[in-house]
């Protein structure tokens, strides 16, 4: 970030990636929306399909009306 | 080992601990809530080695979604303001200038987070900085907060007992930053003394507290004297314990000024470090 933050910032929806030389992936704040592209690009990265399993798994239990 | 609770699961509204609240106010006098014990008085205006004053300021807040597994999505409140001066920081001078952001009121603490909640985090998440060192507020704010969905407390775990002993009963998971296999190391990159000690006890201590996850940042060309340490001492005192290995390391805040710590993580370290972890059978989770 850049420059003072004189209020608070609200950074849901702010995502900072880097891609290394080596093609490695570092992400800083990852955002539902961005969880979503990466499961698009990279589905068997194993940490992006558990991420993305927990998210599905408390929609349904949302939808459900469950816990 | 319990779980996190259900954000569903709600915990309030709690009944006023004034006892709690003045022991922690107290601090504010006579500063004592991390172990650099410099007993300033913060509310009159002196500042200790954090420079924080009895305000509390957050810089940021967000909905997570790469923390462990199970605590996703995780609504994080990010306070200025830390005690060590960790040279490979993220969160920068955010972190280190106390006066940074705005001062988060019990309204707009409930507004935050209600608003998380609607967002479907599960939990709320102080971090920092440090945010022991602004725990007197931040009771004070969770005591007011009617719908406080359960409550993380990311820490470098370099507090006192007296401050870990006020969050009883007020934290569902203490998430433990233990960066430093010696004393040298912290004193280099993160300027704390006795750093080994201090923390150790206080894993020990938060164990018996609530569920503890300890997470180690895997930092370039210190995988045998911290790294190894870290997880041979969690091996033989807390095999119980969950760690969580952070291998997103890249260069920040004043790296460049060391010479390590200049490049990203290599691969083969990064390798050899889960090599490690699965030999010792240690809990690691994701």
């Amino acid at each position: 970030m850049n420059g003072r933050p004189e209020t608070i910032q609200n950074e849901t929806e702010i995502t900072e990636l880097t891609i290394g030389i080596d093609g490695r992936i570092y992400v800083f704040g990852l955002s539902q929306q961005i969880l979503n592209v990466l499961q698009a690009i990279a589905p068997t990265d194993a940490t992006i399909k558990r991420l993305t399993a927990q998210t599905k798994l408390l929609s349904v239990r949302q939808n459900d009306g469950g816990q | 080992m319990p779980l996190l609770r259900d954000a569903q699961v709600e915990h309030g509204p709690r009944p006023l601990d004034y006892d709690r609240q003045k022991a922690a106010f107290q601090h504010y006098q006579s500063c004592m809530l991390c172990e650099h014990r410099c007993g300033v008085n913060r509310a009159g205006g002196e500042v200790g080695l954090c420079k924080a004053d009895a305000q509390l300021r957050m810089f940021r807040h967000r909905i997570e979604y790469s923390e462990e597994t199970d605590l996703v999505p995780s609504h994080l409140f990010y306070l200025s303001g830390c005690d060590l001066r960790c040279v490979f920081c993220i969160a920068g001078i955010n972190a280190f200038d106390p006066t940074r952001g705005e001062e988060l009121t019990p309204a707009l603490f409930q507004q935050a987070v209600a608003w998380g909640r609607a967002q479907g985090a599960r939990n709320i998440q102080w971090i920092g900085g440090e945010p022991t060192i602004h725990l007197p507020g931040i009771l004070d704010l969770m005591e007011r907060c009617p719908d406080l969905p359960p409550v993380i407390w990311k820490s470098d775990f370099h507090f006192t007992p007296e401050a870990l002993s006020l969050l009883a009963g007020r934290v569902d998971v203490y998430i433990a930053d233990f960066k430093f296999g010696n004393d040298a190391c912290a004193a280099r990159l993160g300027g704390g003394d006795n750093y080994v000690e201090i923390v150790t006890r206080n894993l020990k201590m938060a164990n018996k507290q609530g569920r503890l996850i300890v997470r180690h940042l895997l930092l370039p060309g210190h995988f045998e004297c911290c790294f190894k340490p870290i997880v041979r001492w969690i091996q033989l005192n807390l095999p119980d314990t969950e760690f969580s290995l952070r291998e997103g390391y890249l260069p920040s805040w004043r790296s460049q000024r060391f010479t390590e710590l200049r490049l990203p993580l290599q691969r083969a370290e990064q390798h050899a470090a889960r090599e490690w972890l699965n030999n010792l059978g240690l809990r690691v989770i994701q």
